[in-house]
């Protein structure tokens, strides 16, 4: 199918011809019939499985038509052409991997008519019908018939054993009269059945068969699991009760889309499913590095831990306890650590850098009732089922699922996760056809390390009587055991593509997806930092330490060293680091990808059982020469899988980060291999540019590559320049104008670049110290770690009395807070006020443990520190501070010779300060009187006629008390008073 | 006096719970006649199978519901491009897996390959 724009008649969704029987066969390994058959026993039905797809949802034929009506686009015009059996599209055609027709071939390709097997419709049942009869549904869709599933899942019809391909085989049923209402001319569901088997709202048994039942998906990403009939201690998942829709159910933030404004109007009844808006769906949630679902409707209405804990106003919250308190005394909320940053400040709390799930998805001990879950997905062979992939044999499924998992960074938070991991069959020949490569997969495009078609690895395991390697070993598998396969594999993909022999090269990869565990929730009691920061900072704490094991407790896979019968399954970080982990597995900044593989480790291989000892990498040294594993004849001539340590998939072994910008990076020597399509080549600039260019074939030499990534990438247009390296065996980089630059990931390493896209960043603890890598940081976090004291306050070294206009420096006791983890200083002093002009500006609050203050007014005025601690709590402590006149004061006297009393007099105001605007005389003679002298001058004189009143003769003089106030604008500056005498 | 007033409560407050629920109506659901896929009725001894689109669709919007419920999209999701699977993503979570030189192949599980 052309999903986007068919190149003959630009229509979208128009399907595929193969042609031929031959090229269908060859090419397609699960058609959509093909998942009618297998995936769809989770799936309900409509979409893909009752219609052929359209962008017009009302333009989509319905496939037990396709064969009499026009499909558009189909057949090379927009009106389009019927889809008959003499066309072999993905709709109509199906490997027959489940044998409907008894003779034996899996391989051979099947016609679906649909007219004949039903469609299958959406089935209302399937998830609002407890007690619908899954297995039954599974066992009817494995022989083709779609249109009976309805009437057998729901338990009112039994299969009627028509032959696959019979008139009506798969729209037949015989009808179980005893559950229905059979008394009038039409068979009906009463009423009353309805109302006791239907339900609303789905039942968690319902969904429970697809998502939580042993072996279904769930399960299978990371052991979540119900509990099994009659099973009565759910300490494992203390939301059991609420049943899946308890979380999954719609918060009541929105209306439900099926309720409108009229009761009785359909239309209005249903607000269709689009970006931001659910149809008719549970909401889901959204934590996952890797989802086959990703999209704008994650999270959409979802309650989370906080809905019902913290918020409670997110619809039914069920009375959920607020473990604000709880957290908050056991110190998760002090702000210690960094979260997402490395730079040695704190910031967070656990509680800001934590998902719920971190400590509480914590799987209880299940061993005892059998817990099993999240196996290694051996994609090597089919189950007993018949599925082409096999986790459910006994080797590659873990048996106590009992604290089995990991942690992860997702959007800043560190999340419970558990690994998933699939083996799978791939081709190492990567190389285009023309230079000898193969398309391993038989998709016309020769790059890539296809993995091989499953109906191909399902042919050559029926010619060899194979099932799943583990299964067939026991899980006990060694290098002659993959050889076998892989000499078989590589015979056939020769053979099928008509290549010479050896062109082939089968391998197998080991690939992760980190999958969130957001479910298993454990009780309180149970939960990580219960008995203290030691549940996690300590070397023997299972939290970030320990390891998980991805392979199944009872496999044992050794294959041959290096990449002779593994490969990594892919690479990352600008394809510099080989990874067998998803590549949205990322560090804490989600800047870099950790890389990791663990399925590389050497082994010893027992020498009875030796079977391959050669130098792989060709440097002429054994591969091995330090008996890692002596059990054999102490070299170590083959490799195994080990488990995973958690704190693997949370730190890089070093810490890198983006590289630094710079006026030129020259790269290294080129490996023009001959799959260089598809190279991408992002280079950042430092003017906040960043320009892409894919390599769109494959390159011969550096000219070749320049002329490829052509002239505005190259010649200075886009602020830069590419040219050749010095040794003309590579590129170089270099800005032009000034301009700095570096790269963006891409395939950096592929132009011997990496160095302009990554460097080592250490990272800075909250302590001072700085780590390179994960083994230091581990280190460091499982060194002791006490919970942060309170604050306190404490002023040093403040004068009781200083001196109007001097600055003083307030000094906090750092030292009292030594212990108190991350704490904050800041001062105020009432001689100054907020003023009211710049709202944005607290002019009275000085930032810092020390700082320098000026008082500016005469007056006694109170200093306070503020001290906020880790917890958040406000600590204060104040002191008095006198602000005094500077001495020497300035001088008040008459100037001689003095007048008699009552006449005129002059009086002098002298050692003024430097900068004054206004003099304020209260003479003593009940008169006052305000000077502006102009320039500040040090001596002023005033002339003043004093009153002779009685009250101020002593019986000798006329005695006055003068006082001075002396201002600079607004400020008070200086102050004195002095006794006048006048004789009379 | 004091006894009369607190079985008066009692009966009050029986009362009010009968007539509360006296306002609650269970929904009863009526009779369904199953139909075939062309919408016609099953006749006793008949062995069509029944058809939900038409059996429940008759009061039930069963397009609205099967064009718009991701349960029943298998991808389709992604085909519209809801998902902007792209190697060169600005939103570092939805950046793709790019299989060395197919970059183009950016579709998850069943709308592709990785």
């Amino acid at each position: 199918m052309n999903s986007v724009n068919d190149p003959t008649t630009g229509l979208d969704c128009v399907p595929f011809n193969y042609g031929t029987e031959a090229d269908f066969v060859k090419k397609v390994d699960l058609s959509v019939a093909g998942q009618l058959m297998d995936c769809a026993e989770c799936h309900v039905g409509g979409g893909a499985m009752e219609y052929i797809p359209n962008t017009d949802l009302n333009a989509r034929i319905r496939l037990d038509e396709m064969a009499t009506t026009n499909v558009p686009g189909f057949g090379g015009t927009v009106a389009g052409a019927p889809i008959t059996s003499a066309s072999y599209t993905a709709f109509n055609y199906f490997i027959d991997t489940y044998d409907v027709d008894g003779d034996g071939d899996t391989a051979e390709a099947q016609y679906m008519d649909y007219a004949q097997a039903g469609v299958m419709e959406m089935d209302c049942f399937l998830c609002h019908l407890p007690g619908y009869d899954y297995v039954e549904r599974r066992h009817q869709m494995r022989t083709g018939k779609l249109g009976t599933l309805p009437a057998i899942g729901a338990g009112l019809a039994t299969d009627n054993g028509a032959a696959f391909g019979a008139a009506d085989f798969g729209t037949t049923v015989v009808y179980d009269e005893s559950q229905l209402d059979a008394s009038g001319t039409n068979l009906q569901l009463s009423g009353t059945w309805m109302d006791e088997n239907v339900a609303g709202v789905p039942d968690s048994t319902n969904c429970a068969f697809c998502h939580f039942n042993e072996f279904s998906v769930d399960w299978k990403k990371r052991g979540d699991h119900w509990a099994p009939d009659g099973q009565v201690d759910f300490q494992y998942e203390v939301h059991y009760n609420l049943g899946c829709m308890g979380c999954h159910q719609r918060d009541a933030a929105e209306q439900l889309s099926w309720q409108g404004q009229d009761a009785t109007s359909l239309a209005e009844n249903y607000s269709p499913m689009a970006a931001g808006s659910l149809g008719h769906d549970p909401a889901k949630g959204m934590y996952a590095q890797y989802s086959g679902l990703f999209n704008m409707n994650d999270n959409v209405q979802f309650k989370d831990c906080v809905d019902c804990h913290s918020n409670g106003t997110a619809g039914q919250s069920y009375g959920a306890p607020n473990p604000a308190a709880a957290h908050a005394a056991a110190g998760l909320t002090a702000v210690v650590a960094q979260g997402p940053t490395a730079d040695g400040v704190a910031k967070a709390s656990h509680i800001d850098f934590m998902h719920c799930s971190a400590c509480h998805s914590r799987k209880a001990n299940s061993y005892d009732w059998g817990n099993t879950g999240n196996p290694l997905i051996d994609a090597t062979g089919k189950d007993e089922e018949g599925r082409l992939t096999d986790h459910e044999n006994d080797y590659v499924l873990k048996e106590d699922m009992t604290d089995n998992t990991g942690l992860g960074w997702f959007k800043g938070k560190l999340r419970r996760i558990s690994p998933s991991a699939t083996m799978f069959w791939r081709d190492k020949n990567d190389f285009p056809n023309t230079l000898g490569g193969v398309d391993a997969n038989f998709d016309d495009r020769p790059h890539g390390m296809d993995s091989l078609l499953m109906t191909d690895v399902l042919a050559v395991n029926e010619d060899n009587g194979w099932a799943s390697i583990t299964e067939d070993h026991h899980g006990n598998i060694t290098p002659a055991d993959f050889a076998e396969r892989i000499t078989a594999f590589n015979s056939y993909i020769d053979t099928k593509a008509g290549v010479a022999a050896g062109t082939a090269k089968t391998k197998f990869s080991i690939f992760h997806v980190n999958f969130m565990n957001q479910h298993a929730v454990s009780p309180a009691n149970m939960a990580f930092g219960v008995n203290g920061c030691t549940d996690c900072h300590d070397a023997g704490a299972e939290f970030w330490n320990g390891s998980i094991n991805t392979a199944g407790d009872n496999n044992m896979m050794v294959y041959g060293p290096s990449t002779s019968q593994r490969v990594p399954f892919t690479k990352v970080n600008g394809f510099s680091q080989a990874s067998d982990w998803h590549p949205n597995t990322f560090d804490k900044f989600a800047a870099r990808t950790i890389a990791i593989q663990i399925s590389n480790v050497p082994y010893d291989t027992p020498v009875t059982d030796e079977i391959i000892n050669v130098d792989s990498d060709g440097d002429g040294i054994a591969d091995t020469t330090d008996g890692i594993l002596d059990t054999g004849d102490g070299v170590a001539d083959s490799l195994t899988t080990r488990p995973v340590d958690r704190a693997e998939i949370m730190y890089e072994t070093t810490f890198m980060g983006a590289a630094d910008y710079a006026a030129e990076y020259e790269g290294g020597t080129i490996d023009f291999s001959g799959f260089e399509k598809g190279w991408q080549l992002i280079v950042q600039v430092n003017d906040g540019t960043e320009r892409l260019k894919m390599v769109s074939t494959d390159i011969a030499d550096v000219a070749g590559l320049l002329a490829n990534l052509g002239t505005n990438m190259t010649d200075g247009t886009f602020g830069f320049t590419i040219t050749a390296n010095t040794a003309g065996d590579g590129i170089k980089v270099t800005g032009t104008g000034g301009n700095l630059i570096r790269l963006r990931a891409g395939n950096a390493a592929s132009f011997g670049l990496t160095h302009a896209a990554y460097k080592n960043t250490p990272w800075t603890a909250v302590d001072g110290r700085t780590f390179n890598g994960r083994a230091d940081w581990v280190a460091y976090l499982n060194e002791p770690k006490a919970l942060p004291a309170a604050g306190e306050a404490i002023i040093v070294g403040l004068p009781a009395t200083v001196e109007v206009g001097s600055t003083v420096t307030l000094t906090a006791d750092e030292t009292a807070n030594d212990d108190a983890g991350s704490v904050s200083y800041s001062w105020i002093c009432n001689d100054t006020t907020d003023d009211p002009e710049t709202p944005d500006v607290n002019e009275g609050i000085l930032d810092g443990p020390v700082v320098d203050k000026t008082f500016s007014k005469i007056g006694t005025w109170t200093v306070t520190l503020r001290v906020v601690d880790a917890y958040g709590d406000l600590i204060t402590v104040s002191q008095v501070v006198q602000v005094t006149a500077p001495a020497p004061a300035a001088d008040i006297a008459l100037v001689l010779p003095a007048a008699p009393a009552g006449t005129g007099n002059t009086v002098r105001f002298s050692n003024l300060p430097a900068s004054y605007t206004m003099l304020y005389i209260i003479w003593g003679d009940g008169s006052r009187q305000k000077v502006y002298p102009t320039g500040s001058p040090a001596s002023v004189d005033v002339d003043h006629t004093f009153s002779t009143s009685s009250r101020y003769f002593n019986g000798t003089d006329y005695r006055y008390l003068s006082t001075v106030y002396v201002y600079n604008g607004g400020a008070r500056v200086d102050i004195n008073r002095e006794y006048l005498f006048i004789a009379p | 006096m004091k006894k009369h007033y607190k079985v008066h409560i009692a009966l009050m407050t029986c009362l009010a719970i009968l007539l509360g629920m006296a306002g609650v109506t269970f929904a009863a659901h009526p009779p369904v006649t199953l139909k075939d896929v062309g919408n016609q009725p099953i006749a006793v001894g008949s062995d069509a199978a029944y058809s939900p689109k038409q059996t429940c669709g008759g009061c039930h919007d069963y397009d609205s519901i099967e064009q718009h419920s991701y349960h029943a999209l298998l991808g389709s999701n992604e085909l519209k491009g809801w998902m902007a699977y792209n190697p060169n993503s600005p939103d570092k979570y939805k950046a793709g897996v790019a299989a060395k030189g197919k970059s183009w192949v950016q579709t998850p599980g069943h709308v592709g390959k990785w």
